[in-house]
């Protein structure tokens, strides 16, 4: 049996090695072919084979085909993506520095603070765990988190475990998710434990993939001061408003980053872009300056202060230097904090009172009422309404508010109170600027021949202009005089006299020079008023009238100052400047900014004798702006009170009272104007402008000093008491508070220009004398 | 009748080639040109992007390794064309009878045979030769007493020292196996009639893709070097039923390792498998579990996918900056993808399509069982390497490396890519004269 088997086996081995070996030397054409076709033709199988496999081939290609399409049509955005989070991973942005803002005399007034990012890098710490295989290396970063920042370990465990291939996520997050960078005392102690526990020896596990990246944020250490100067800047670190926004591509640098790319052996090489930071401004307003100027305008708003509305609606200053346009001070008040320009809130700029007009003001705008309504009203369980006057039947309706349209006033609301606080009075705001005006018209008069100084006029009181009556502020007369006491008087019906005799022509050509043009100032948000103002088809005989002493067109605060500073500085018209230089990280100037005489506006002579018209304005016995005389000095200037239009003619009690002045009188340094628009007092026709006289005076008394400009004038024992309140007149009273650091010194000055007033003061009572004999 | 037809299709313009080749199949020849086109195109692409100083032709003592390579590349291209002509001009009947002693060497299967093995075998006794130092990453050394050329830890390359040429033996046995077992199939095709001449033939078949597997760690190669001379064997056996048998059974082999591969790797960690072998397959079925030995194939699949219809622009993709390994070699058509889009993918295909075509059809027209061999070794060699590379790169496959032919850089897969395709000329022309 089991030989028969093995026989077999044996034979088909015997066979097999037989079969095998002739095939092979057959196959290697040893012995003669054991050709194919020649026996036993087989081509036509072997087509039909070849067709099956190309068949096969075919559908082959075809599932390819449907693969990559696939791939391409229903993966491609996802992958797209893909591809460039991975690319982020090897570019890293290195942050770069914003310049700063200098005053003057080099105080800071913007500058930045460097913070940190927190980037956590799961691949670093998935790659390191698996090398070592441990998971423990993921615990100890997220332990690390959760101590030092308070993050929930839980979560950063999961996002590790989730993303092993992210190496790059942001984690420092505020509660909307937005990414936030933390103060460096905040990061500290996390960095310093990342670094003792890669130390050598260090008993706990090494904390990886934590990465910091560095962020500037910008920081004003003065809070509100020259807020609407600066503006700030917003979370794109994008200036807005004010410097930050005019000198934006200044100011920013340029990102740096540092990117990863192979070189020529295929190793990963670095490189990196350093950072550009932007330029500094050094600016011509003095911080000390315009600290005085937001104490007084914060004094008198508080002294005007009620429960229904705020002490004024706005208040501008403005001080600008005579013979350069540089400004020294702007401030429009409301202030806000620039640190938290989003804080701003209604109830803290607005009364009550305010609030429901500003909203019955949009809800009409929205189309929820068709009337005019003066309150919403608010009742518990009910929805708030509206009564507004149907003027058919005299009657008031009640109209219901639903939440949504509240919320969507309220949202109005909110926008356009920051609007209104966060431009600049100063330049973005128009106003008719009354009595101001005069001075312009004046000037356009006396240089253009049509009026000459002995022209007079006699006022009754009031006086008829086709069919409008103008009255003067005097109700029985203020009798008038020569064009001198015309202006000292503030005498509407004798401009509208002299405004017929300079006429429409000469009216027109020398006011494009003062109103409806830029006046180019380096801040944003300037306006022109361009179509607020008269032009050659409405500039009627009323209008001209009118205009004549500034009423029935819009200026801004920056056109008047600059028109009047050319107008007693000898008819220069300066552009005015903020930023004074700009230099680099290292101090170097890139560029100087000088001043620029932009037209000339009056002859030498005008200027001589509206310099002197406008002392005898503050002077004068009957002068208007007596009140805003400061002690001890002479000045020059002229009052303003203007109605405000508003729908349907002049608003009843709403007054925009201003003050344009400039001192000292004699050879004139500084121009300031005094903006204050609808002051909360009874009686604002005619008490109202002493407001920005008083101010003026306020401002003057200590901002003089502080300039060294010398004392001229005797001063009565009550100033002098007045004077030694303010610490301004004796060296003994040492100032504690923070706003008088800068005032110490002038202190000083103070004294020592007094004691050259003693020995002067003799001749300046002469020359007062003489002036006076002038006058008589 | 129907092959009659057919012959007259293809028949083609009365030409006088620039060899005075007559009769060959010019769209075999300008597509391969056109081929090699998008290979310059490409492999330029895929190694010029480092950033700095722009690139000139002209710099010629700071070449950049993108401008070795290329300049590499087309002489490589212009050798294989010269070579391509050279065998297609060749009239092997005429040689025959005018010198027949060179003849007799050419036509014998045992000098094929021996040269192939021999590289390997050459290759696995350097080894043990002078230095081993380097070559484990991705930078190439020299060891071996010179002669080898170690890279990712494979012995792929012979280097010959003096003339510093180095040449991937892979595929010169490719394209001298195809001409061996065409050989030996014509002189013994019959012996494949019966089971033991088929074990006797994958048994010869398997000697040589044995080697390159051992000698030079190259899987891939050696799977389409017993591909070819499998399929040449399917098309030439006699008897279908064994041919059949044996194949379903080496399927069944193949699925067996396969499985085992799997379920005994399944479950570790992933730097515990063993082979890369394991590694790869689990890859490939479970990308999202094994994110490391998956990450090539992801990326190239990103990088089709991201290209979109029209793609990036040539030159532009991102994904061949560090993040596609490979990208002038296995994973090129993932770069044409990117930087032309799906356009550029299909008309990729749609060209080797034709020349797969071409062939095809000359490979059904000629009555000559060598002659016919050697075209279908030549087509699946295409076909084999066109379909696991595009399926590799876009997951249809598991990731192993084989270059795109003609497309991908190397110079002797262009080289021997031509050398196979003049063979093809050759065939094609015979049927032309017949005529």
């Amino acid at each position: 049996m089991f030989n028969e088997i093995s026989n077999k086996l044996l034979d088909f081995l015997k066979e097999t090695i037989q079969y095998c070996s002739v095939s092979f030397l057959r196959m290697i054409g040893a012995r003669e072919a054991d050709k194919y076709g020649n026996k036993d033709n087989k081509s036509n199988q072997q087509v039909a084979l070849i067709r099956v496999l190309f068949g096969i081939l075919i559908v082959a290609f075809i599932v390819i085909i449907f693969r990559v399409s696939y791939l391409v049509v229903f993966k491609g955005e996802e992958f797209k993506r893909t591809v460039y989070s991975q690319r982020q991973a090897s570019d890293t942005v290195i942050a770069c520095q914003r310049g700063s803002i200098y005053d003057a005399k080099g105080t800071v007034l913007a500058s930045n603070e460097k913070k940190y990012i927190v980037v956590l890098d799961a691949k670093q710490v998935t790659d390191y765990s698996r090398q070592m295989g441990k998971s423990a290396y993921i615990d100890a970063t997220a332990e690390a988190l959760n101590q030092y920042l308070g993050y929930n370990a839980e979560e950063i465990k999961n996002f590790i475990n989730n993303n092993p291939n992210d190496a790059y996520e942001r984690i420092s997050k505020d509660e909307n998710g937005k990414v936030i960078a933390l103060d460096a005392e905040t990061v500290q102690p996390l960095k310093d434990a990342i670094a003792h526990s890669k130390e050598k020896g260090a008993k706990e596990l090494a904390i990886y993939g934590i990465q910091f990246e560095d962020s500037y944020s910008r920081v004003y250490p003065n809070n509100t001061l020259a807020c609407d100067l600066i503006g700030y800047v917003n979370d794109g670190d994008e200036g807005m408003y004010g410097l930050e926004q005019y000198y934006e591509d200044t100011l920013k640098g340029v990102n740096g980053r540092s990117f990863g790319y192979i070189n020529d052996y295929t190793n990963l090489e670095k490189q990196i872009v350093p950072a550009q930071n932007g330029n500094s401004l050094i600016l011509n307003v003095d911080a000390s300056i315009q600290r005085i100027v937001e104490r007084k305008i914060v004094e008198v708003n508080d002294s005007m202060d009620t429960e229904d509305r705020p002490g004024s609606y706005n208040t501008g200053v403005i001080i600008m230097e005579c013979d350069t346009g540089n400004i020294l001070c702007m401030a429009g008040y409301p202030f806000y904090d620039l640190n938290d320009p989003r804080a701003v809130t209604i109830d803290k700029y607005y009364s009550q009172k305010q609030v429901n007009e500003i909203m019955s003001k949009f809800a009409k705008e929205e189309g929820y009422i068709n009337g005019i309504s003066s309150n919403i009203f608010f009742e518990e369980g009910s929805d708030p309404y509206l009564k507004v006057l149907n003027e058919e039947t005299g009657k008031d309706e009640v109209v219901m508010l639903t939440r949504e349209q509240l919320d969507k006033l309220d949202n109005d609301l909110s926008g356009y109170v920051r609007d209104g606080v966060w431009k600049n009075f100063c330049i973005s705001d128009t106003y008719e600027p009354g009595s101001v005006a005069k001075t312009i018209t004046t000037a356009i008069g006396l240089d253009s021949g049509k009026l000459v100084p002995s022209d007079s006029f006699y006022c009754t009181g009031v006086i008829d202009v086709l069919d409008r009556h103008i009255h003067c502020s005097h109700k029985w007369g203020c009798e008038g005089g020569d064009l001198r006491m015309c202006l000292v008087k503030s005498c509407n019906p004798a401009y509208t006299q002299f405004g017929k005799k300079i006429g429409k022509k000469t009216f027109l050509e020398y006011s494009k020079d003062f109103y409806g043009v830029k006046t180019g100032i380096d801040l944003t948000g300037e306006v022109s008023a361009e179509g607020l103002i008269f032009n050659e088809k409405t500039l009627n005989t009323v209008e001209l009238a009118t205009a004549s002493f500034g009423q029935g067109f819009n200026a801004t605060m920056i056109q008047m100052i600059c028109g009047f500073n050319s107008l007693i500085n000898g008819g220069s018209y300066y552009e005015p400047h903020v930023v004074n230089r700009i230099v680099d990280e290292n101090g170097c100037v890139v560029s100087n900014v000088e001043p620029k005489i932009l037209k000339q506006t009056v002859s030498e002579t005008t200027s001589d004798k509206l310099r002197d018209y406008c002392i005898g304005v503050v002077e004068e016995e009957s002068g208007t702006g007596k009140k805003a005389r400061p002690a001890g000095y002479r000045i020059g200037g002229k009052t303003g009170t203007a109605q405000i239009s508003g729908v349907g003619g002049y608003q009843e009690g709403q007054y925009v009272v201003s003050f344009m002045s400039f001192a000292p009188a004699d050879d004139p340094k500084i121009v300031m104007y005094v903006v204050i628009d609808r002051p909360n007092i009874p009686d604002q026709s005619s008490g109202a402008v002493n407001q920005a006289c008083l101010l003026t005076r306020e401002i003057y008394t200590e901002v003089l000093p502080y300039l060294n400009i010398p004392m001229t004038e005797t001063i009565s024992e009550k100033e002098q008491e007045e004077l030694l309140e303010k610490g301004i007149y004796t060296s003994n009273i040492v100032p504690d508070e923070d706003e008088y650091t800068g005032d110490i010194i002038e202190g000083g000055d103070g004294e020592n220009s007094n004691a050259e007033n003693n020995n002067t003061e003799n001749t300046n009572t002469e020359n007062k004398d003489k002036t006076n004999k002038k006058e008589n | 009748m129907r092959e009659r037809n057919s012959r007259k299709k293809q028949n083609m313009p009365e030409k006088v080639g620039a060899f005075s080749v007559k009769g060959i199949d010019l769209s075999i020849v300008f597509i391969s040109i056109f081929l090699s086109i998008f290979c310059l195109v490409f492999v330029y692409s895929a190694l010029a992007f480092e950033p700095g100083e722009s690139k000139s032709f002209l710099k010629f003592f700071t070449l950049e390794s993108s401008d070795r390579t290329l300049i590499k590349t087309i002489g490589y291209i212009i050798a294989g064309l010269f070579g391509m002509f050279v065998l297609a001009w060749v009239n092997f009947k005429e040689m025959k009878v005018k010198m027949p002693a060179l003849y007799g060497v050419i036509s014998n299967p045992v000098i094929y045979y021996v040269i192939s093995c021999g590289m390997f075998l050459f290759i696995e006794i350097m080894k043990h030769v002078g230095t081993d130092a380097g070559g484990e990453g991705e930078k190439a050394a020299i060891v071996g007493a010179g002669f080898l050329l170690k890279a990712n830890g494979a012995y792929r390359w012979i280097h010959i020292p003096k003339l510093g040429i180095s040449f991937q033996p892979s595929e010169v046995s490719k394209f001298l196996l195809i001409v061996c077992f065409s050989i030996m199939i014509f002189n013994a095709g019959m012996c494949l009639k019966h089971k033991r001449g088929i074990i006797l033939y994958l048994l010869l078949a398997a000697i040589p893709s044995f080697l390159i597997l051992h000698c030079s760690s190259d899987l891939s190669s050696s799977i389409v070097v017993f591909g070819i001379l499998f399929v040449m064997m399917l098309v030439a056996g006699p008897d279908v039923k064994n041919t059949g048998a044996i194949l379903l059974v080496l399927i069944a082999l193949a699925l067996l390792a396969f499985g085992i591969l799997v379920l005994m790797n399944r479950g570790k960690e992933e730097g515990d498998i063993h082979p890369y072998q394991a590694k790869r397959i689990l890859a490939w079925l479970y990308p999202d579990e094994y994110p490391a030995s998956a990450d090539q194939t992801n990326q190239a699949m990103y990088a089709i996918g991201s290209g979109g219809l029209f793609g990036e622009g040539i030159g532009n993709s991102m994904q061949k900056i560090k993040k596609l390994p490979e990208a002038q070699n296995d994973m090129i058509f993932a770069l044409i993808c990117e930087e032309l889009g799906l356009f550029g993918g299909l008309l990729v295909i749609a060209l080797y399509f034709v020349l797969i075509f071409r062939m095809y059809m000359i490979a059904i027209n000629t009555d000559n069982l060598f002659d016919r061999m050697v075209v279908v070794g030549v087509i699946s060699h295409v076909a084999l390497q066109v379909v696991i590379n595009v399926g590799v790169v876009t997951r249809i496959f598991p990731n192993t490396g084989l270059p795109l032919p003609l497309i991908s850089s190397g110079g002797s897969s262009i080289l021997f890519m031509y050398l196979e395709l003049g063979l093809v000329l050759n065939v094609g022309k015979s049927i032309e004269r017949r005529q």
